[in-house]
Formats: C-alpha cells, sequence, structure tokens
C-alpha cells in the first residue's frame, strides 16, 4: 500500500506519521482516521514527557475536545491566560510549575498513567524524535 | 434524508474520510479533525455545488468560519478545506 509520510506534524518538528492511503476518483485518500492518529500521537507526546510548549498544548487540548474555557478552568485560569501560553509562547517552554500541572491535568483525561518527582513530571530537557507508523 | 442532512451528520460524527489533498490543507493551517467535526455542529450554510458535492460552512474550535468540501456517495469524502478570508 502506497504511504504518505508527515513530517513536522501539525507544527511538531520533531515528529513524523506515516499514513497509508488509497486512490479514489478524488485522488488520494487517507486510509485510516486521521483522529484516532491525532490521539496516538497527543499520548506520545504525554508518555514521552516531551517539552510543552504552546503548540503542544493546543494540538492535544484540541485532540481531547477541551475549549480553552475548560482547559482554563480545570486549571484555575482564565481562558485568555490558556490562550496565551498556546499563542505567546508558541516556541517557549510553560513555567516548571505551570508545566507540571498542565502535562498532569493532560495526561489525566488522556488516560495516561504518570508517576514520578517533580523533574519526571516537568518532562525531558528536549523532545526526541517520534515517529508513527499508522494503519 | 436528505443528502445534505446526511453529509452534515457525518461531518458532526467524525464518520468521514480525507483526501490526501485535504490533509495537507489541515495540517498546513492546523486544522483538526475536531474542527471538522465542530464546523459541521456549527453549520450556517450547506448547499450542494455539484452533483453529490456539498460545500459546508461553520465555525471552527477556535471559532474561525472554516469550509468543508465533501464528496458523498454512500460515505463522506472530505475533499478540501478553506478558511473564512481564503
Amino acid at each position: 500500500m502506497k504511504t504518505k509520510v508527515v513530517k513536522g506534524y501539525y507544527g511538531l518538528e520533531y515528529v513524523t506519521v506515516v499514513l497509508p492511503i488509497r486512490p479514489s476518483k478524488h485522488g488520494d485518500v487517507i486510509a485510516v482516521d486521521v483522529g484516532e492518529v491525532e490521539m496516538k500521537v497527543a499520548r506520545l507526546l504525554i508518555e514521552k514527557r516531551v517539552p510543552l510548549r504552546g503548540k503542544e498544548i493546543r494540538f492535544i487540548r484540541k485532540v481531547i475536545g477541551l475549549s480553552l474555557e475548560k482547559l482554563g478552568a480545570d486549571l484555575g485560569i482564565s481562558a485568555p491566560a490558556v490562550l496565551k501560553w498556546e499563542r505567546e509562547k508558541e516556541e517557549q517552554r510553560l513555567d516548571p510549575i505551570n508545566e507540571v500541572a498542565v502535562r498532569a491535568l493532560l495526561a489525566e483525561k488522556l488516560g495516561v498513567r504518570m508517576t514520578g518527582t517533580f523533574s519526571a513530571l516537568r518532562g525531558e530537557e528536549k523532545a526526541g524524535k517520534i515517529m508513527l507508523k499508522a494503519g | 434524508m436528505q443528502k445534505e442532512r446526511v453529509v452534515i451528520n457525518s461531518l458532526m460524527s467524525g464518520d468521514f474520510r480525507i483526501t490526501s489533498h485535504a490533509y495537507d490543507r489541515m495540517l498546513e493551517r492546523g486544522i483538526q479533525k475536531s474542527d471538522i467535526m465542530e464546523a459541521a455542529r456549527t453549520c450556517v450554510d450547506c448547499y450542494e455545488q455539484k452533483p453529490d458535492q456539498f460545500e459546508v460552512t461553520g465555525y471552527d474550535r477556535t471559532g474561525d468560519e472554516l469550509s468543508i468540501i465533501a464528496a458523498y456517495d454512500g460515505d463522506v469524502l472530505v475533499i478540501t478545506v478553506f478558511g473564512g478570508r481564503e
């Protein structure tokens, strides 16, 4: 089966996704549910404890289906504060205390079990490459 | 049931496939599957632009206008997506 290789998946420069494709009269079609692929990548981001920047938070929040308001409420902050993280800190990692709280909350929402010290929950210094072969 | 309704329902429930071209557009613009489902849920316009091909316009999860071109042949296939300012 033919495949489509997506490097820098949704702006996440360390994520590569390989998707099966099949021909149709409208051109090539992605042969898997892209929502399931998004969910797998979101879980990998949390499991591998990648540094959390605005783009990771935005991606995972949308996969879970959380509004800015709901994520903010769960963290005890305002929706504009979450939006500020997602936009103004697009390339900047969250502060340690915020990163631990956000990672723990997103892990809970995704059903990923997280244990460890504060440093472990803070996450890795740098994201390692993630390769997901879907289908 | 009207075809328009079937297409909107399929998009809303996530029961659709996506062309490689549409996926490139989604990746480029940060549109995720949930955005397409939300645009169908908040649909403000839907019409058959050519036989068995529909344009559905609504709002994505950040409140931006999002249009979806979807073909229907028993299953729903998203052919392309574009935003309100494109």
